[in-house]
C-alpha cells in the first residue's frame, strides 16, 4: 500500500509532485517482475485545516482515474479529519494471503523485539557487546542457551537487512538510528547547494564535522 | 536411345503398378512413415521456435531489469512448468532469484540484500515440482516458493547461512545444511514450515566435519539421506512419521509484515500524518529529511493446527527528497 501525499495549497501545479511520486512507485514496481503483489495507491491531501484544497474535485477525480489511484482522502492531522477512515482503508486493503510469511523461533522474535525497543528509546549508537549484555541480563529465560551470542549477532543482521539499524564498519558499533545517516547526507546535499563558492563544491572541514559529531554522541 | 528410355520408364511404371497391387500394405505404411517424419520435423521446428521465443523473452526481461548480472545457476522444475535462476550482481554484492513460468511467461523476482562469496545459491525443487527452496542471505535462512499459490514462505531461526538444501520423503520434509557450528543440520516440515529436528556437531560420530561445499544426496524412495563431509560421508535414516507426529515444537512463531509507504514532496505534511496514523499525538514537526518506521497496527490470527500468525502493518515514512531518484530505495521497501 502506498500513500501519496498531495500539497493542496500549491499555487502552481499541485499535481507535479503526485505525478513524480506515482512514476517512482511504478518504476519501483516494474523491478519486481510481472507478478508482484498488486499495489494499492491512495491519494492523500494533508493539512486541510490550514486552507482548503486549491483545486476542484473534478480535477482530483480525473487525476485519480488517470494515474490509477484506489481512493482519495482529505485529511488533517491536527484536527484528526478522515484519519480513522484512512487507517481503516489501509487495513482493509492489505492482502494477507498474498504476503510472504516468516516462521521463526521465539528466541529470534524476542531478540528482534529487544533491538527495536532499544531503538525506540532513542539511543543512537551502541557496541554489539553492550547490546548483548543488556539482552542477557534482562531476558533470564534464555540464560541456558549455548550459542546465544551467535544467535544474537544473526538477529542484528536480520534487523539490519530490514534497514532498521546499521552496523558500522569500525569498532563493532551498531547505529540504532540509521535515519541519522540520511539526515547527514541530506544536510550535505543542502550544504553543497548553498555553497557560496559555486554549485557543487564544499569545504572539506564541513563534511568532516558531522562525522565527528556522530562519534561524539557515542562517547 | 529415347525409345529404350521410355521403355525403361514404362517397365518401371508397370513394375510399380504390379508392386502396388501386390503390396498396398507396404506402400501405405511407407507413405504414412514419411508423413510422420514430416510431422516430427515440423514439430521440431516449432519447438525450436518456441524455445527461441522463450529464450529471448527471458533474456529481454533481464536486460531490462538490471545489468551486470551473472547467472549462477539455472534449474527447471521436475514438471517442466517453471525455470528458476539465480543471478548475482558482483559490484553491488547482491543476489537475485528469478522464476519464469513457462506457460504464462510471468516472472517472479526476489532480491536479497547481500550475497556470500563462497556459497552458491542452491535452487532445489521438491520432487513434484510444486515448491522451490532457496537460501535466504540476510533476511531469513530459507525461502520456499509455492508455485500453486505463488506465495513465499520463509524459514528462520537458525544461525549461519545455508549451504545445501534437499527435500526428503516426497516433499514432506526439507533438510538444510548450514555453516553454523552448533546446529549444522536442520529438518523442517514443509506444510507447517516448522523446524522439527536439529542435529548438532557434538552428536556426530568421530571426526566428521562439514565443509562449505558439503552436499546432500537423498534417496529417491526411502527416507534416507547422505551427506558428504571432509573425512567421511554419513548416512541418515529419517523416520518421517515420528517427526511429523511429534507435538509441534512450541518454539516456532509465525508472522507476516505488510508495508505501507508514505511518499510526497517535502513539506506537505507527511510526518504529521504518520504521527496520527500510528495513534500518537499530533505535534508540529520540522522538516524531517529522514525516513521513519512506525507500527500502524498489529494483530494475531489463528491458522489451522493451532498455529498463530502475528500480522503487523508498518508505516514507512520516506522523506521527500525531490531531485534524488527514490526508485531504488522504494523498490526494496514495497
Amino acid at each position: 500500500v502506498a500513500l501519496v501525499v498531495l500539497d493542496g495549497r500549491s499555487e502552481t501545479d499541485p499535481f507535479a509532485g503526485v505525478r513524480y511520486w506515482e512514476r517512482a512507485l511504478r518504476q519501483a514496481r516494474s523491478l519486481q517482475g510481472s507478478t508482484a503483489i498488486p499495489l494499492k495507491k491512495f491519494l492523500v491531501a494533508a493539512r486541510t485545516d490550514r486552507s482548503g484544497i486549491g483545486v476542484s474535485r473534478e480535477r482530483i477525480q480525473a487525476l485519480c482515474q488517470d494515474l490509477g489511484f484506489d481512493g482519495y482522502f482529505e485529511t488533517s492531522a491536527k484536527e484528526g479529519r478522515q484519519i480513522a477512515e484512512l487507517k481503516q482503508t489501509i487495513q482493509e486493503s492489505i492482502l494477507w494471503d498474498k504476503l510472504p510469511t516468516v516462521s521463526s523461533s521465539r528466541l529470534f522474535r524476542d531478540m528482534k523485539a529487544f533491538l527495536l525497543d532499544t531503538k525506540k528509546t532513542g539511543r543512537q549508537m551502541s557496541t554489539v557487546e553492550n547490546l548483548y549484555d543488556l539482552f542477557y541480563h534482562t531476558r533470564h529465560k534464555y540464560l541456558h542457551k549455548k550459542d546465544l551470542r551467535e544467535q544474537f549477532e544473526t538477529c542484528i543482521g536480520r534487523v539490519e537487512s530490514a534497514d532498521l539499524i546499521k552496523r558500522l564498519s569500525f569498532g563493532k558499533l551498531v547505529l540504532l538510528q540509521p535515519e541519522l545517516l540520511d539526515a547527514y547526507a541530506s544536510a550535505l546535499v543542502n550544504a553543497v547547494r548553498d555553497e557560496p563558492d559555486g554549485l557543487g563544491s564544499i569545504d572539506e572541514g564541513r563534511v568532516r564535522y558531522p562525522v565527528l559529531y556522530v562519534i561524539s554522541i557515542f562517547r | 536411345m529415347a525409345l529404350s528410355a521410355t521403355n525403361n520408364l514404362f517397365d518401371i511404371f508397370l513394375l510399380a503398378v504390379l508392386w502396388q497391387h501386390i503390396s498396398w500394405f507396404v506402400v501405405i505404411p511407407f507413405l504414412s512413415g514419411i508423413m510422420i517424419m514430416m510431422g516430427i520435423g515440423f514439430e521440431w521446428l516449432a519447438r525450436q521456435k518456441q524455445w527461441r521465443e522463450e529464450f529471448y523473452s527471458y533474456t529481454n526481461c533481464y536486460q531490462l531489469a538490471a545489468h551486470k548480472l551473472q547467472t549462477r545457476q539455472l534449474s527447471w522444475s521436475p514438471n517442466g512448468h517453471w525455470l528458476a535462476s539465480s543471478f548475482s550482481m558482483i559490484d553491488l554484492n547482491k543476489a537475485d532469484i528469478s522464476l519464469l513460468n513457462c506457460q504464462t511467461r510471468a516472472v517472479h523476482r526476489f532480491s536479497s540484500a547481500s550475497f556470500p562469496e563462497i556459497l552458491m545459491p542452491c535452487l532445489t525443487w521438491s520432487q513434484d515440482g510444486r515448491i522451490l527452496a532457496f537460501p535466504g542471505f540476510d533476511d531469513a535462512n530459507i525461502h520456499l516458493f509455492d508455485t500453486y499459490t505463488e506465495r513465499i514462505r520463509s524459514l528462520d531461526g537458525q544461525t549461519g547461512s545455508v549451504s545445501a538444501l534437499a527435500f526428503a520423503d516426497e516433499g514432506r520434509l526439507l533438510i538444510s545444511l548450514s555453516t553454523s557450528s552448533n546446529t549444522p543440520i536442520s529438518i523442517w516440515r514443509v506444510d507447517t514450515t516448522e523446524r522439527v529436528s536439529t542435529f548438532s556437531q557434538r552428536g556426530l560420530r568421530g571426526n566428521f566435519a562439514f565443509y562449505p561445499g558439503s552436499r546432500f544426496f537423498v534417496h529417491p524412495k526411502l527416507a534416507m539421506f547422505a551427506v558428504t563431509g571432509s573425512v567421511l560421508a554419513l548416512v541418515w535414516d529419517i523416520d518421517t512419521d515420528v517427526l511429523l507426529d511429534r507435538p509441534l515444537i512450541r518454539d516456532t512463531v509465525h508472522y507476516a509484515n505488510a508495508k505501507v509507504v508514505l511518499v510526497g514532496d517535502s513539506g506537505v505534511g507527511k510526518s504529521g500524518l504518520s504521527l496520527v496514523l500510528t495513534d500518537q499525538h499530533y505535534r508540529e514537526t520540522d522538516s524531517s529529511h529522514a525516513r521513519h518506521v512506525w507500527t500502524l497496527s498489529r494483530h494475531e490470527v489463528s491458522l489451522q493446527k493451532r498455529q498463530k500468525e502475528a500480522r503487523e502493518i508498518l508505516l514507512w515514512d520516506l522523506a521527500g527528497q525531490p531531485g534524488v531518484s527514490p526508485t531504488s530505495f522504494i523498490s526494496t521497501k514495497l
